[in-house]
């Protein structure tokens, strides 16, 4: 059973084969690292603690039942498990939306990213380490209608054209200030591969 | 779409942000071109960085808790299931509803809060029924854990039940469900039969009002397995406090296969 063993010290992928294997001591490791991670996702997506526990609950339940759906072929282990939590709480919140709209309350209450210090949380300040800073001061820098642009895509799980109509802008308006804002974000990325060395996220 | 125009679009399609039709003509034009491909993995990349922008949410430690037992306890009926993890759906439900209310973590706490409870009789029940639910979840992370289904007889014809051992905890747990009531001055109580024909009791119990019953047996640490191994469980209704010999109607049997 290798209860002495420690999981803290084993990477993702390992993890992972553990799971596949039916380790619920890998499973409880990987909860340990991500829950927050999806939980702050999920929250901003879904405006509700209630609603992000139980989309962060379902997507590591869903891990645990079926693990082959991760595939360490095709990709890294966390871009992936956010992507999953991310559509999973975005298609929740498009049904919130919808019950909201017919009970007459609009769902449309965006807020703009706010951009951390990271130094409230050591995990956090870890992630957000030296050379993140890049990527931060770019998004920082961002001028609000393109971070705004930005956020209801990808947070509110909105297009591009639907975004032009939630905020009665031209659609050709919302497309130049994503391209724009996603531009800088890209170029701030250039040698930095986000999560890719997951010691930081320990 | 010529690469000019599909890089015009990485940074949307990143992001979620394209149409359903843009995004079929975006994708046959990446499956095509490698350069594009690895551009749009950069803007995936910056994408993922938006995570970071967030203001850090703390998941409650409950949360853990809720995970843990949701995935791990159903997995024991999760279908074409993983080794020893075919117990009934019935069961890990009510062990996962009963691991969220107390939290492993939080266990002996639990129990300390159930115990200072107003109605003493009330609180053993709930601690009973903590303490078995515990015991399964260690049973369930134990690679000797072996599982034994009971059927009901009788007037317990609707009953089932469920016995998990192992024998290197020396610890077994047995859950019942659809028992009737035991009648006034009455209990069940639970029997191991040997292979070569001896019995002994291992323990007494009474079912809750919706006919559920836990009992956790524990084999003494200087007791050795009983000679000729085991052949067979039994539960009877026998006076309460439990007989020393079997002399109730059976209500609960199955046989250990060797």
């Amino acid at each position: 059973m290798g209860r002495d063993l420690d999981y803290r010290a084993l990477d993702d992928d390992a993890l992972m084969r553990r799971v596949g294997d039916g380790d619920a001591s890998a499973l409880e490791a990987l909860v340990g690292r991500y829950a927050d991670v999806l939980y702050s996702v999920t929250v901003r997506i879904l405006h509700s603690e209630a609603a992000a526990q139980d989309v962060v609950q379902d997507v590591f339940v869903r891990l645990w039942r079926r693990p082959e759906q991760f595939d360490s072929q095709r990709g890294r282990f966390v871009p992936w498990l956010l992507s999953v939590a991310r559509h999973r709480a975005i298609d929740e919140r498009r049904s919130a939306d919808r019950r909201l709209r017919h009970e007459g309350e609009a769902g449309t209450n965006h807020e703009i990213l706010r951009v951390p210090d990271g130094s409230r949380d050591p995990a956090v300040a870890a992630l957000l380490s030296e050379d993140r800073a890049e990527v931060r001061r770019a998004l920082a820098g961002l001028p609000d209608e393109q971070r705004r642009a930005i956020e209801l895509a990808y947070f509110g799980g909105l297009t591009q054209r639907e975004i032009a109509q939630a905020l009665q802008q031209p659609l050709g308006t919302v497309k130049t200030r994503i391209r724009l804002g996603m531009q800088k974000l890209r170029s701030a990325m250039t040698g930095v591969s986000l999560m890719e060395d997951q010691d930081e996220l320990r | 779409m010529n690469c000019a125009s599909v890089r015009e679009q990485l940074g949307a399609h990143a992001i979620g942000g394209l149409d359903p039709v843009e995004e079929r003509d975006l994708g046959e034009h990446l499956r095509s071109c490698a350069a594009c491909r690895v551009e749009a993995e950069a803007f995936g990349q910056a994408s993922e960085a938006l995570v970071l922008a967030l203001p850090v949410a703390r998941a409650p430690a409950s949360l853990r808790q809720r995970i843990l037992s949701a995935a791990i306890a159903p997995a024991f009926a999760h279908e074409g299931g993983r080794e020893h993890s075919k117990a009934p759906r019935w069961l890990w439900a009510a062990a996962a509803a009963a691991l969220a209310i107390a939290g492993l973590a939080g266990w002996a706490i639990a129990l300390q809060l159930q115990v200072n409870d107003a109605d003493p009789a009330a609180d053993r029940a709930v601690a009973a029924r903590l303490d078995a639910y515990g015991e399964l979840l260690r049973l369930q992370l134990d690679e000797e854990t072996r599982r034994l289904d009971l059927a009901g007889s009788g007037d317990a014809a609707e009953a089932e039940a469920l016995y998990v051992w192992s024998s290197g905890t020396r610890t077994g747990v047995l859950v019942c469900q659809n028992l009737p009531a035991a009648p006034s001055g009455n209990a069940y109580q639970l029997w191991v039969r040997t292979a070569n024909g001896g019995e002994f009791s291992a323990g007494t119990f009474r079912p809750d009002e919706l006919g559920e019953a836990e009992l956790v047996v524990r084999r003494p640490r200087n007791s050795g397995p009983p000679s000729g191994g085991l052949s067979e469980l039994l539960v009877t209704l026998e006076p309460a406090g439990g007989s020393s010999t079997m002399t109730g109607p059976v209500v609960l049997q199955g046989a250990i296969s060797p």
